[in-house]
């Protein structure tokens, strides 16, 4: 793989028109390496370049889930995992535009999670495919 | 990377510029793949002695990045896509160097600094501290454009040097001067390619 295609790859990691921002911010939720990170997908660390440099899904249901079928048969990767780590990078960046917006009024945010009874917390229940990603 | 009227490859880029068009997720991966590569050797074959190589590919980058950001930039009919990413990444690699030629003349030699042996810098040998912002706040424009108020032919001349054309009568023909004999086509055209030229040089660049 190119040099320079890595380094692209890595210069658009902030730019949420590219998969890279989604895939960054997963593996920062997560604390993965690249190594982890390609575990999870069940690639190899050189196909993450050609992740990173996919369009990132968007869009409503159907083009999200033809463009993940797509970018998962042209990345080789997991379908499912890729699902899931384009919508923990949505979901994160729903919570960053809450607490921008809270933010401007003065007004802080506190997030609290409760243990339901009798059920397994939040934290502790596994995303579809996790479990080969997890660094622990 | 010959993308001539009517080849295969012109087709293949024609039909991933659509497929950007269209938001395909893999076509932006397909674009930089096929052309970043391509793009920076060509960068640094053209500016052989530039201080840091980097900046070819920081230039091919961008204009990369642009083209992306804005597809209907590049229009088909006008010319092959490797002639439109060449000429937009000259373009900002002479703007990078432009920034770093203005960056450099606001460094303050070392030697303006002076370093107290007592504890603390508190007295300077000169009034001029490095890290004073200056009130000239170019650096936060946007880059100047490379070549100002070229005319379309003069664009045309440009892309066809751009594609390493080398018959008169093709600039001749994008200059409107296909009926002149074919000495003083060669002249004309000739003066045409030296002008640019030497704009060219003046913003930075050169053949």
């Amino acid at each position: 793989m190119s040099e320079r295609l890595d380094h692209l790859a890595r210069r658009v990691e902030d730019d949420r028109f590219f998969l890279a921002s989604a895939l960054a911010d997963y593996a920062r939720s997560e604390r993965l390496d690249d190594v982890g990170l390609a575990r999870f997908l069940g690639c190899a660390v050189g196909a993450l370049t050609t992740l990173r440099l996919c369009r990132r899904p968007a869009g409503d249901a159907a083009t999200f889930r033809a463009a993940l079928a797509q970018i998962a048969a042209y990345g080789g990767v997991d379908r499912v995992a890729l699902a899931a780590i384009v919508r923990r990078a949505d979901a994160l960046d729903g919570l960053r535009a809450d607490t921008a917006a809270t933010a401007h009024d003065g007004r802080g945010t506190l997030l609290a999670a409760r243990e339901r009874e009798g059920t397994e917390s939040d934290e502790g229940r596994a995303a579809p495919g996790d479990e080969e990603g997890r660094r622990r | 990377m010959d993308e001539a009227p009517g080849s295969e490859r012109a087709a293949w880029a024609r039909g991933l510029h659509a497929r950007l068009l269209r938001d395909d997720p893999t076509a932006t991966h397909e674009l930089i793949a096929h052309y970043l590569d391509p793009l920076a050797d060509w960068l640094e074959r053209q500016y052989p002695r530039l201080g840091d190589p980097h900046l070819c590919t920081t230039a091919a980058e961008d204009a990369l990045l642009a083209l992306l950001r804005n597809l209907r930039s590049y229009e088909p009919a006008r010319r092959s896509l490797w002639g439109y990413l060449r000429m937009s990444a000259r373009g900002d690699l002479l703007n990078l160097l432009r920034a770093e030629r203005r960056h450099g003349s606001r460094r303050a030699p070392l030697e303006a600094v002076e370093l107290s042996p007592l504890a603390g810098n508190n007295e300077w040998a000169r009034p001029y501290a490095p890290a004073q912002p200056t009130d000239d706040d170019t650096e936060e424009q946007s880059p100047a454009p490379v070549v100002t108020g070229m005319t379309p032919q003069e664009e045309q001349v440009l892309a066809l040097m751009d594609a390493g054309e080398r018959k008169t009568i093709a600039y001749a023909l994008a200059l409107g001067m296909a009926e002149l004999p074919a000495a003083e086509q060669r002249r004309a055209v000739k003066r045409v390619k030296d002008r640019l030229q030497k704009r060219l040089m003046r913003g930075g660049g050169g053949r």
